[in-house]
């Protein structure tokens, strides 16, 4: 089976010289949930920005048989969606709905056909009934998971979740990680929380300064204290 | 969250709110150019128009103690300029009403005239705003007249007017609590200015975020709608009674009244 | 709570002729603005200007109590801030968001008054203070600090003081509420002079805290991207200011307000006789306007609707008829039927919130 991401020596300078990462290599299957884990600074955002073509970098990213390059950028974005950390920076319509379906709009879809998906989405993060609602009336945790809504209604095949429950309270990180569980698309989340890692994935990645220190199975990373401990994880 | 207020019951459920927002638009619209194109002698005469919002207001569960607040805190200005008005505008003039006279100038009448014309459009202007939530309003501008970048504008300034509201009363707070009234002058001014130059900073990479956000879900430059609105029999029949009304009050009841 | 004092200009002041052709003009000049802005910035930025302008609404929140005025603060009011660190072009439809929301959701300034709105707290801060702090500037990349502080300054006084003096012109062509456009100019003038040296004083002040922390904002970059105007668009602002000036200037020294609205009992200026022969031509000019605009908001030589006289006389109209029929009983009539409406109104609205407020219907 191809992989579904492909990622190789992967470089990000930013414009102030600082290196964010270092050549990370690795694959992702379809289907297949994959947790990136490392303390702040690592590079696990930076990582993930690349992937959606946000920040320059050297090296190649292939998604879904498209290699990301200057002029693929616009279907790049339409295989893989991306949550960010602020909740807030993600939802920036007037109410909820038009938020979720924002991105089919954007890809092409007709307003009743976006109208659409956008309910699917709302209904399968557990928000139906807050359609109408501006996001500023909507609590942290219905606030990552309408974020998630956003993408979900895109019907990308890659998901890439940067925290998706960081600051939340244990109820509403108990519903993200239910609500992400049930889900069947390829997931790489980014995360310092090795609970929710272990809960939701059966692959660990662990970065540290911009490279990949370990790669294996969540068993195998997540009771690796001496691994964990020496990145700033345990 | 202590703009509860804002847009406050434009959520609830009522026959106005039910309306399509473009009708209640241009409703507005007109009732306002009517409004002030009654001539300035003309006080009475006004009386018919206070229907038109008050029914809204009232038929859309708009509580008048809010209306009425509005309505008081916006006055200022403008009751100072009809206080100038009486000063300058000295004619003579007779007002009649029912068994009374009232003999004044011409400046009192001008004043009463701007006054009630004042409350009147600011409370036709609440009963829109309170009845329509927010961006079915923007929704009816872009249909009717508005181009569609400034529409996505205002739809972003009001999306993050609460979030930048907190965050500029969090830092105020922050400055209050640390004694900042006690301080000199020069500290308190540069306290002010760094709690506005933080938050423009921090404005300004929050729009760079957000516009990461829309790009990665595919906008590039062009904003789409949802098309939310649907206009109906019901919304017909409110403009033409509407319209209609205003007719009656703008040239009819004068006529009448004047007994020509 | 938003209890910044309103100074917004309010549809009533306004004539519809004024209304209109304020509301075209201004929607003119943010069009050629935007198209600006969409150039530097390109389009797929353009809606940014929106998540700035609720940086404005914050701003003005945030209050700094004046030191000689105990119970007062002051505030500002954003639009040539803006103009210094975006750019006119990204300022004016920044500012043209934010009056739009102002009006839409704190019902601050009329629908039919954003015309003016938009002129005089948008367009008129943004290109003046702008074109003002340029000047002062001079080359900003080798422009010590003082003089930026200076050019600031300046631009937020001048600025928002020439905003202000558009509203008594404004009203003054309306004709609606006949105050001297003379004096009214001098106090709209005077007090925001006043207020423009309070917003100077925070707009250094946010320069100055931001020259420390992110010099690059402060236009060693930024601002060149955005706005670069024309020196044609610099000239004509300092003429402006310059004619205005003048204009504020000779109305003073006139000493004598337009005659328009004077009967011949007006209380003596000791100048009555001047009240008649305008002297300058500038005032005569206005007051052309002023009659004839006046003449077209329907100001009828009918016996007044509610047998009251015409309020004045002028010097313009035909002699209005004095005491017709002075019967008030039509408009006594009239209220009571108002009242009597607007009772069934209350009534049908009292049962219509029964209806919607039982448990069943949605919330």
């Amino acid at each position: 089976m191809d992989p579904l991401l492909s990622v190789s020596d992967l470089r990000v300078r930013y414009p102030d010289g600082t290196e964010a990462l270092r050549g990370v290599s690795f694959q992702l299957h379809p289907a297949q949930r994959v947790a990136m884990v490392g303390p702040n600074g690592a590079g696990k955002t930076t990582l993930l920005l690349a992937i959606m073509r946000a920040v320059g970098f050297s090296g190649r990213v292939v998604i879904d048989g498209l290699e990301a390059g200057r002029r693929n950028e616009e279907r790049c974005r339409n295989r893989c969606g991306m949550t960010f950390q602020d909740a807030d920076d993600q939802l920036f319509m007037p109410t909820l709905l038009e938020d979720v379906a924002f991105g089919p709009l954007n890809q092409g879809l007709s307003a009743g056909d976006a109208c659409l998906r956008a309910d699917g989405a709302i209904a399968a993060v557990g928000l139906s009934g807050l359609e109408g609602r501006p996001a500023h009336h909507l609590s942290g945790g219905q606030k990552r998971l309408a974020a998630l809504a956003t993408i979900l209604s895109m019907n990308v095949k890659l998901l890439l979740l940067d925290e998706p429950a960081a600051g939340l309270d244990h109820r509403s990180r108990k519903r993200v990680t239910e609500i992400l569980a049930r889900r069947d698309e390829a997931t790489l989340l980014a995360t310092h929380d090795l609970e929710l890692a272990g809960r939701l994935c059966r692959r660990v990645i662990v970065l540290d300064e911009g490279r990949i220190v370990g790669d294996g199975t969540a068993e195998q990373i997540l009771n690796d204290f001496p691994l964990l401990s020496a990145h700033g994880l345990a | 969250m202590h703009h509860h207020f804002i847009d406050r019951f434009a959520q609830l459920d009522s026959p106005v709110h039910s309306l399509d927002a473009r009708a209640k638009l241009v409703a507005a619209v007109a009732y306002m150019a009517v409004l002030i194109s009654f001539p300035r002698h003309q006080v009475a005469a006004l009386a018919p128009m206070a229907v038109l919002p008050l029914a809204a207001l009232w038929l859309g569960r708009v509580p008048m103690w809010f209306a009425l607040r509005r309505l008081a805190i916006l006055s200022p200005l403008i009751l100072t300029l009809c206080a100038f008005s009486p000063l300058y505008d000295q004619s003579p003039c007779v007002a009649a009403f029912g068994p009374w006279r009232f003999s004044m100038t011409g400046g009192w009448l001008a004043a009463g005239n701007v006054a009630v014309k004042f409350a009147f459009g600011i409370l036709a202007l609440t009963a829109l705003t309170c009845t329509t939530p927010f961006s079915l309003l923007l929704e009816a501008m872009r249909r009717l007249f508005l181009p569609r970048m400034l529409v996505m504008q205002l739809s972003l300034l009001y999306r993050y007017l609460f979030v930048l509201i907190d965050e500029g009363m969090r830092l105020r707070r922050g400055r209050d609590f640390r004694g900042a009234a006690m301080a000199p002058v020069s500290r308190r001014l540069a306290a002010a200015g760094g709690i506005v130059g933080a938050l423009f900073v921090r404005t300004l990479e929050r729009s760079h975020r957000v516009h990461l956000a829309m790009r990665a879900r595919g906008f590039s430059g062009e904003p789409h709608s949802l098309r939310l609105l649907g206009f109906s029999r019901a919304d017909a029949v409110f403009l033409i009674a509407a319209a209609g009304y205003l007719l009656f009050c703008r040239w009819a009841y004068p006529a009448l009244v004047a007994g020509n | 709570m938003y209890a910044i004092l309103s100074m917004h200009m309010a549809n009533e002041l306004l004539s519809l002729p004024v209304a209109a052709v304020t509301l075209l003009g201004a929607a003119a000049a943010v069009a050629v603005a935007a198209r600006r802005s969409a150039k530097s910035l390109g389009t797929d930025r353009m809606p940014l200007m929106g998540v700035m302008g609720a940086f404005v609404f914050a701003a003005q929140m945030v209050n700094f109590s004046l030191p000689l005025m105990p119970g007062t603060s002051g505030h500002l009011g954003g639009g040539v801030l803006l103009a210094i660190l975006l750019g006119p072009a990204a300022a004016i439809v920044t500012m043209t968001a934010i009056l739009i929301v102002q009006c839409l959701l704190f019902q601050d300034g009329g629908l039919l008054a954003l015309g003016c709105n938009i002129i005089n707290m948008g367009i008129v801060p943004c290109l003046l203070g702008w074109a003002v702090y340029r000047i002062v500037l001079g080359n900003i990349k080798s422009a010590p600090p003082w003089r930026q502080y200076i050019g600031a300054w300046a631009a937020c006084v001048i600025g928002v003081a020439a905003g202000a003096a558009m509203v008594p012109i404004q009203a003054g062509v309306s004709g609606v509420l006949r105050i001297p456009l003379g004096q009214f100019l001098a106090v709209m003038v005077g007090v925001h002079l006043l207020i423009g040296l309070v917003e100077g004083a925070v707009t250094f002040a946010v320069l100055a805290y931001l020259r420390r922390v992110s010099p690059l904002l402060v236009g060693l970059g930024a601002t060149q991207a955005v706005g670069r105007l024309g020196r044609g668009a610099v000239l004509a602002s300092v003429a402006f200011t310059a004619l205005l000036l003048a204009g504020v200037v000779s109305w003073f020294a006139s000493a004598s307000p337009d005659g328009l609205e004077w009967s011949y009992r007006a209380r003596s200026y000791g100048l009555s006789g001047r009240a008649v022969a305008p002297p300058s031509g500038a005032v005569a000019a206005v007051e052309g306007w002023q009659a004839r605009w006046s003449l077209m908001t329907g100001y009828t030589r009918r016996p007044a609707a509610l047998g009251q006289t015409p309020a004045d006389a002028g010097g313009q109209d035909a002699p209005a008829e004095t005491w017709p029929n002075v019967d008030g009983w039509g408009s006594l009539a009239g209220l009571l039927g108002t009242l009597a409406t607007l009772g069934a109104v209350y009534l049908l609205a009292v049962l219509v919130r029964r209806r919607f407020s039982r448990p069943g219907a949605a919330a």
